[in-house]
């Protein structure tokens, strides 16, 4: 089967979060909800220390626990590309995805009664588009497609590094081509 | 808040009136539809996202959507517009992606602009403060937590026609003050009255503003360097001070990332090793905010002692010969008053102390070896890049740095060729060149009546002025003349289209002085400081609302030298706002003046004049042709006057498309290489100073600040560089420095532009908010001495003000210093503690030198706050007036 995914540039991800704002206002999200969202690591001590950025959202991950643990049946893997999507139409709001994921990518929508994540801008790709954090970056450092395509473009790119999970829990659709500070287990989140 | 009611997205349809239906049903923007799109919406379920754009049932379309935002990026943003209502953003996708015409993508601060223009907290309708009386302004002391009453445009502009008259009757033009050099058409009715003490600021640049030229560069230092494609021939690449990713974003980062990838080994100097820094991987060089006079002497000192060392092969000394004066004895000006050089002073002749890397490190905290990494590096036979911000010139007493940051690049002879060159990388200038490859046309409007009095106050001391009737009257910028102080009765402040409050020194003594005036009015287009404040505030649209531009805004000219953006109305003026110009025009009525002279064109008429006058330099001939064919029926359709012309592509294809790029390839017409024509033929081509060269020894410099009257302990400027110990600045940190006795304000901050926000601009946007936390940046050094971890909220004060922020915790700051980002709209409570973090609440308005406004030279004190935690800003409700209707 196919399966989608997005490859991150880590590298030349600058954490400027205009993915983030972008998939925000794509989405009309409330303030505090965010399908994806950017967050900004520390690693190493002064005077040597530096910074690193990652830009998460949904990994459509081969084998995803929201869609093992939803009650409703309202997640579900798209037959045709494997991506992770929320049929909105059953979903009952109750949190267990926002639960399940290691992740911690879905999010309940307070103002819509649901929860929310990405879907890979379907509707925008539908029509022949990118997502629209792809061509938001201002680093072009996000891409997405076919996730063993991807993988064979960026020989060098990875689905494991410190700050995420073990991929062997949900087999993330997921390749990074990390910057070198993000391969070290010594970090700590930084509040930009 | 007293004043304040807080809108929480939750809208009512009383709470916009004025709105059409459709417009007031999306301004939530938190779901809300336009009602004539109900059915629609409703058939879709609940948590999905609605994409209009995609949907063929719904009309609607892509427009340019000016991007002013003051930061110098000039992205292409568009927006899709149903139904008079942007319901989605997106950026450039006008052209293929290439390194050779790059799209040019919006930074977040673009990209959130949607929440700018239709936000729930724009402004409606004019108001007036409650206990607002005429002439006299009431009860004063409440400008800032007052109520306000609704009222008609009719009755806003007579109260604002009657005190400008009144004012100007009872105390003359004198009494009005234009603080924080505000702008506009409304300060042309004013001036037409008579005028008002205008003011002028060293703002951004610092010192450079004033000693760039002086010393022969062009005006604020800006414009001649190597154009972007020249960066990957560098061996280094150093960013003094800079920060693109966070101060100017857009595609600056992106044409670095090219050098980085091409093996550009790159170099920060600063006291954050900031995202731009780590980014590029950069070799981090520590300078203390305020200290680079210090590191920049001592780098001489190495280089000196090298080249001694090293016979000749650091220095260039037949470039410095050829292109400077004053590097030492042999090559002193013609107009030398003193007879000392800068090379004997560095060797400590005059004062028995060499500058050396030690003596340096003491102040600047810099590792020696890195002063002598960065001289090394600067030796003749390395191609090195020297970009500059202004941080290190908006401090106090760095005169001389702006001849030492040049003095170091021009001893290695780095200038005017490929891989070299001494210039800036600052808004809209990084990459760019004074070498432009489009000019605008002229709109045609008659100029803006100049402002008839002469006297203009320095921002430092522009609210003490207010408060002690006394000040220094400067003359036009960016001069530094004599002092010349004099009395001021001001009695009425105008506040239009600048951020005077929140962006200048001292805003705690802004408020103060704000309330002792008899009147105060702003032009605002959502709950601003400067609003807040006020006793009458009058709603102006916004860019979008606007009929159009190729500036970037109404008052900024932000050009992006590749492209060429026009932006194009978006919507029609929301709720009562009104135009700046329109505003300016029912003003002169009011008072008496002719309106349709001092505004004879319409908007239409003014853009099409800009679009049409427009010029291009041809990439096959460099000369400038014009730009735009416009036809006949281009003419007529716009109902303007005008000629048909050819140019380079359709007026209708340019506007659809909203903007043109050029293509660059190294060597193109286009490539520049900063003062490339002096450096070529210095007889034919000189610098504007006395000799025609690059001053280091520059005595028109000595002789200014001696006169200016700033420098207030005592020391003598050198015509060439020296050092002096800056006010408040990191000796000040200390009691007792030489026994190393901290002080009461044993900290330095400094306050890095963020990308929340372009100044003070935005800081009031959801997305952006809820994006960046607007935290104070400590060093973990510090950090741990006083028990604060990441989140805790902290306390800053200084004998000025006090403020709370949530604690971010870096390993890449220099200890004892602290950042405190520019710009959050001040939010003081009802204790006196201000919940913003507004970093003007603890600058000092103390100044010396030429009389810079010294943002990065302050001290403070922080400390773990007791208190209940900050919620944080995103979850503040937005600023609403509280209205009476």
């Amino acid at each position: 089967m196919t399966q989608f995914g997005f490859y991150f540039n880590q590298e030349d991800c600058i954490g400027c979060r205009v993915c983030q704002v972008a998939c925000c206002d794509r989405n009309d999200l409330a303030p505090g909800v965010t399908f994806r969202r950017v967050e900004s690591f520390e690693t190493g001590a002064y005077p040597t220390a530096t910074v690193y950025h990652y830009a998460l959202t949904c990994n459509h991950c081969a084998k995803p626990a929201c869609v093992a643990n939803c009650p409703s049946g309202a997640m579900q893997k798209d037959p045709d590309d494997g991506t992770v999507f929320i049929d909105y139409k059953e979903c009952i709001g109750c949190g267990t995805c926002v639960k399940s994921c290691p992740y911690g990518v879905p999010v309940l929508q307070e103002d819509k009664g649901t929860s929310g994540k990405c879907d890979g801008c379907k509707a925008f790709r539908d029509a022949g588009q990118n997502p629209v954090c792809v061509d938001a970056c201002v680093m072009r450092a996000l891409e997405y497609g076919d996730i063993e395509e991807l993988r064979a473009q960026h020989g060098t790119a990875v689905s494991a590094l410190p700050i995420l999970p073990d991929p062997a829990a949900t087999d993330p659709s997921l390749a990074v081509d990390p910057k070198e500070a993000a391969l070290s287990e010594q970090y700590k989140p930084f509040i930009i | 808040m007293s004043n304040q009611t807080r809108g929480k997205g939750s809208i009512t349809r009383r709470s916009f009136v004025g709105a059409s239906a459709a417009a007031m049903a999306t301004l939530a923007l938190t779901g809300c539809q336009p009602e004539t799109r109900l059915k629609k919406t409703e058939e879709e379920p609940k948590g999905a996202a609605r994409d209009k754009e995609l949907d063929p049932n719904v009309e609607g379309k892509w427009v340019t959507a000016c991007c002013n935002n003051n930061c110098g990026g000039m992205c292409l943003n568009k927006v899709y517009v149903v139904d008079g209502v942007v319901v989605r953003q997106k950026t450039d996708d006008t052209t293929e992606d290439s390194m050779a015409a790059p799209q040019l993508r919006a930074c977040p601060r673009g990209r959130s602009k949607k929440q700018h223009t239709f936000g729930v907290d724009r402004l409606k309708y004019p108001m007036k403060r409650k206990n607002w009386e005429p002439h006299t302004g009431g009860k004063k002391e409440l400008r800032g937590v007052d109520e306000w009453v609704r009222i008609s445009w009719d009755e806003a502009l007579d109260i604002v026609a009657d005190e400008l008259k009144n004012t100007i009757d009872t105390h003359g033009n004198r009494a009005i003050l234009y603080p924080g050099q505000v702008k506009g058409n409304i300060t042309g009715v004013i001036n037409a009255l008579g005028g008002a003490v205008g003011s002028i600021t060293s703002g951004s640049m610092g010192t450079a503003v004033y000693h760039s030229t002086v010393m022969g560069q062009p005006l604020m230092g800006i414009g001649e360097q190597n154009d972007r494609t020249d960066w990957v021939n560098a061996d280094y690449l150093v960013l003094y001070g800079c920060n693109q990713a966070w101060a100017s974003p857009g595609t600056y980062m992106y044409y670095f990332n090219e050098a980085k990838k091409a093996g550009v080994q790159f170099v920060f100097v600063g006291p954050e090793y900031n995202v731009t820094a780590a980014h590029f991987n950069a070799k981090w060089i520590q300078v203390r905010p305020g200290t680079d006079t210090a590191f920049l002497l001592a780098v001489a000192y190495q280089m000196f002692k090298s080249d001694e060392a090293q016979k000749g092969s650091v220095i260039d000394w037949d470039f410095l010969a050829k292109y400077t004066v004053g590097i030492d004895g042999n090559s002193m000006p013609a107009d030398a008053k003193v007879n000392e050089n800068f090379h004997d002073y560095v060797m400590g002749t005059y004062d028995g102390q060499p500058k050396t890397p030690e003596w340096a490190s003491a102040i600047s905290g810099t590792p020696p070896e890195d002063i002598v990494f960065y001289a090394d590096m600067l030796k003749r036979d390395n191609a090195v890049t020297t970009l500059r911000s202004y941080a290190a010139f908006r401090t106090n007493d760095s005169d001389d740095a702006n001849y030492l940051y040049m003095a170091v690049g021009l001893m290695g002879g780095h200038l005017g060729k490929p891989g070299h060159a001494i210039g800036e990388a600052y808004h809209n200038c990084a990459g760019s060149c004074m070498d432009t490859i489009f000019n605008l046309g002229a709109s045609g409007a008659p100029a803006a009546p100049k402002n008839p009095i002469t006297d203009i106050v320095n921002d430092p001391e522009q609210w003490s002025a207010i408060l002690t009737g006394t000040f220094n009257s400067r003359g036009p910028w960016p001069t530094c003349p004599p002092e010349n102080r004099k009395d001021i009765d001001t009695r009425l402040i105008v506040f239009t289209e600048a951020s005077p409050m929140n962006t200048l020194l001292d805003t705690g003594s802004a408020i103060e002085a704000v309330r002792k005036v008899d009147f105060v009015f702003s032009t605002a287009r959502s709950y601003t400081t400067q609003a807040q404040y006020s006793d009458v505030v009058l709603p102006v649209i916004t860019e979008w609302e606007k009929v159009g531009d190729l500036r970037g805004g109404s008052v900024m000219t932000l050009k992006n030298r590749e492209a060429l953006i026009a932006a194009t109305q978006v919507c029609e003026p929301l709720f009562e706002a009104k135009s700046d110009k329109q505003i300016a025009k029912e003003l002169a009525a009011k008072v008496g003046l002719n309106a349709d002279e001092l505004f004879p064109l319409s908007d239409e008429q003014e853009f099409f004049n800009m679009l049409a006058g427009t010029t291009m330099k041809s990439p096959d001939t460099g000369e400038f042709v014009p730009f735009l064919t416009i036809t006949d029926d281009d003419i007529s359709s716009w109902g303007v006057e005008g000629k048909p012309q050819e140019g380079v592509i359709s007026l209708s294809e340019f506007l659809d498309k909203g903007i043109y790029k050029v293509e660059r390839k190294p060597g193109d017409v286009y490539t520049y290489y900063g003062y490339q024509d002096f450096i070529k033929d210095p007889t034919a081509n000189p610098r504007e100073t006395p000799s025609g060269k690059f001053e280091i020894y520059s005595q028109t410099k000595a002789d200014s600040l001696n006169a200016a009257g700033y420098t207030k302990d005592g020391f003598v400027w050198k015509p060439y560089p020296t050092y002096k110990v800056p006010v408040n600045g990191y000796e000040a940190s200390f009691a007792d420095f030489a026994n190393g006795v901290k002080g009461d304000y044993p900290y330095q901050v400094f306050n890095p532009h963020y990308l929340r926000r372009s100044h003070t601009q935005f800081d009031n946007l959801p997305y952006l908010r809820q994006a960046f936390a607007n935290p104070v940046f400590i060093s973990s050094v510090d950090a741990a001495e006083k028990g604060i971890v990441d989140g805790d909220t902290v306390r800053i004060w200084n004998g000025k003000a006090q403020s709370l922020r949530p604690a971010s915790v870096t390993e890449r700051l220099m200890p004892g210093v602290i950042a405190l980002p520019h710009g959050p709209w001040v939010d003081v409570d009802k204790d006196g503690v201000d919940r913003a973090g507004a970093e003007n609440l603890f600058t000092s308005p103390a100044t010396s030198g030429f009389g810079v406004a010294g943002y990065n030279t302050n001290l403070v004190n922080f400390e773990k706050y007791q208190g209940d935690a900050l919620e944080e800003d995103y979850l503040v409700p937005q600023r609403i007036p509280s209205i009476q209707e």
